[in-house]
Order: C-alpha cells, then sequence, then structure tokens
C-alpha cells in the first residue's frame, strides 16, 4: 500500500519526501479536526450530566427543547444582601434534564 | 526469480509461449505476498490512527478546553469590572436573563486545587462543557432558592472535575458571580445512576413530597463515574451558607486568586 503510494508520486527522492510529508499532514488534519471530533462524543468520556432521555438523539448545541421556562416572576432579589441572604425565588422550578 | 527471469528471457527471446510454469508460480506468490502485506500495513495504520485518537481525547482536547477556559475567564473577569448599574425605584430588579453559552460567573473550589477556578456557562451542552462548568438551564441560579446546578467534565476536555471524588462533606464552593459571592458547603458526596434526574430537583431527594416548596438555596455538581467510562454518575450536594455583594470582597480562602 504505501509502496505503491510512494511509486505513485511524482519528481525525484527529495520531492517525494515532501509530497509525502504534505500527505501525512493533510491526513493528520483530517483526523484531528474532522474524524475525531466526530467521534468523541460517541464515546462515554463526554457524559457527565443526568439526564431524562435514553438517547443523544439532540444536536449537542441546540437550546433543549425540554426545558420549561422560567416563571415570570423569577427571583425578588433581596435588596440588603443579608448574609442571610437567600433570595425568594421560585425561579427554581427547576425542569428535569436539563440537557437531554 | 529474478535469475529465472534472466535464463527464460534467454532461451526464449521472444516469449512465444508466455510465462513460463515457474515464472506463473513466482506472480502467483509476489500477489500473495503483496496481499498480506497491504493487511499488515492496514493493521499498523488502524493501530497509528487509535493511538493517535488516544493522543487527541488525552492531550488535544486539555490543550485545546484549556485555551477557551482560560479565555472564558478573562472575559467573564472584564465582565465583572463593568459596574451592576443600580435599579432605579419601580424598575424590575429581576436580573436580566442569560443567555445560552454564556460565561456569568467563577467558580472557586480550594479542595480540587489551590488555584481550582473555572468558568460558570450556562448551558450543560457538550460545546459549553470544553469551555468550564455548565449550569443546568432552568435550574436555579448561584444563591437563589432552589437547586444551583452544574456539570462538568471529568476526563478529557479540560476535565475541571477531574478529582470531584475527592470532595468532602464541609468543603466549601466559592461562587462569584456579577453581584455577590456565594458560598455553598459540601454535605453528601453520591453515586447515582445516568437517568437519576432528581439530583436536579429544587429539593433534591429520590422520593420527593408533593406540595412541599423548596426553602433553602442548594447546590449540585454531577460528572461521571468511574472516570473513564459512564454508567454511573458523581454527585456532590452542598448548601448554601453564605451570601453578600461583590463589593465587601472576595473570601478569604480565596482572596489570592480573585
Amino acid at each position: 500500500m504505501y509502496v505503491w503510494l510512494w511509486r505513485r508520486l511524482p519528481g525525484p527522492w527529495i520531492v517525494r519526501v515532501l509530497e509525502a510529508t504534505a500527505l501525512l499532514a493533510a491526513v493528520l488534519a483530517l483526523l484531528f479536526l474532522v474524524v475525531f471530533p466526530w467521534v468523541e462524543p460517541r464515546l462515554p468520556f463526554t457524559d457527565v450530566t443526568v439526564e431524562d432521555s435514553t438517547t443523544n438523539e439532540q444536536p449537542a448545541d441546540s437550546v433543549p427543547s425540554g426545558v420549561v421556562p422560567q416563571e415570570q416572576n423569577p427571583a425578588i432579589v433581596d435588596p440588603g444582601f443579608s448574609t442571610s441572604g437567600q433570595t425568594l425565588g421560585l425561579g427554581a422550578t427547576a425542569s428535569k434534564g436539563a440537557r437531554a | 526469480m529474478t535469475q529465472m527471469a534472466a535464463s527464460s528471457a534467454a532461451s526464449h527471446p521472444y516469449r512465444p509461449d508466455g510465462p513460463t510454469r515457474q515464472e506463473q508460480r513466482a506472480a502467483r506468490v509476489e500477489r500473495v505476498r503483496v496481499a498480506v502485506r497491504s493487511l499488515g500495513e492496514g493493521f499498523i495504520t488502524m493501530g497509528v490512527v487509535l493511538l493517535l485518537f488516544c493522543t487527541y481525547q488525552l492531550f488535544w482536547t486539555n490543550l485545546s478546553s484549556d485555551k477557551q477556559t482560560n479565555t472564558a475567564i478573562a472575559d467573564i473577569k472584564k465582565a465583572f469590572v463593568i459596574p451592576v448599574a443600580p435599579s432605579l425605584p419601580g424598575q424590575s430588579t429581576a436580573p436580566a436573563k442569560i443567555a445560552y453559552g454564556q460565561g456569568y460567573g467563577l467558580i472557586y473550589i480550594p479542595r480540587l486545587g489551590s488555584d481550582w477556578v473555572k468558568p460558570l456557562i450556562e448551558g450543560s451542552s457538550l460545546s459549553n462543557l470544553k469551555k468550564g462548568l455548565t449550569h443546568y438551564q432552568g435550574n436555579a441560579q448561584p444563591g437563589e432558592i432552589g437547586n444551583f446546578a452544574v456539570a462538568g467534565h471529568r476526563a478529557t476536555n479540560g476535565e475541571p472535575f477531574r478529582n470531584l471524588d475527592r470532595m468532602e462533606s464541609g468543603d466549601l464552593v466559592y461562587v462569584q458571580t456579577p453581584e455577590s459571592w456565594v458560598t455553598y458547603k459540601v454535605n453528601k458526596v453520591v453515586i447515582v445512576k445516568p437517568k437519576d434526574t432528581w439530583v436536579l430537583n429544587p429539593i433534591p431527594t429520590k422520593n420527593p413530597v408533593p406540595g412541599v416548596q423548596p426553602t433553602e438555596a442548594l447546590l449540585t455538581m454531577t460528572t461521571c463515574n468511574p472516570r473513564w467510562a459512564s454508567y454511573e454518575r458523581l454527585i456532590v450536594f452542598g448548601k448554601m451558607v453564605d451570601k453578600y455583594p461583590k463589593t465587601l470582597g472576595a473570601p478569604a480562602a480565596i482572596r489570592n486568586l480573585v
């Protein structure tokens, strides 16, 4: 396979070395920039969220459709920032599985 | 082989009978040799590609994530310098909605490293997770009543939560938002199944009592478990112990990092 490729490369020896290096660089770029990023989400290392759905059909970057919008009056901020400091918020009504 | 070819060529210069039997045999052997060699080269190539993939996962993703994390931290710090406009009387005091993918806070966890600081990004998509810790969209924000839930990578892509298993009850988690400093104290570390979304609930219990309203500001941090697999999730729970305006300065434990 590689012998065949070497024979196919045109030019004298030194030019062939350069051509082979360029080919190798192109293949590496293709792997690191296209193939590996595509494979990565299909492996388990990136699963760090708890989720409802069993599959990851959703494109990673889309805003999850299942998210319940926050209530209209999400938080009445405690103006004094007392150290007990809690805000009265119902914004916390969490939707399950933010990234489904 | 060449000798053989040469001798047969000498005796039959114009080769009226085509290649000899020996030559045919030699050509067959050569074909098999090329096939076996190509197969071997193919296997070696696959092995090299797999090694390259390991390199990609173990080094490349971390390098690219570190860059994104540092950019995000710098952007957030820049935004912190801009003073938050004081709300006029009668104006709504509700904070502006945070955009998906926006970095809006910094999280400090001394247990994970004396200089451990990561950006807080809204929405836990894969691209956001590459930048730092991500807030589960829809959950409470830092300091609010309810459950402030974040996710982070444990392996590859910057791996901010690489050592999250070292967290113990009593450890402090500091969150800096544009307005305030919020401190959570860890009170429980558990391992659950990936579908156990109850850990994100405003009151994170397995069997919630219906009708009970949340009264506390809680923290949930999620990552994968075991580190290189995904069949479980490591969960760290905490409870807010302090919150005060940013203008009062950083908590003493992390003052040198801010």
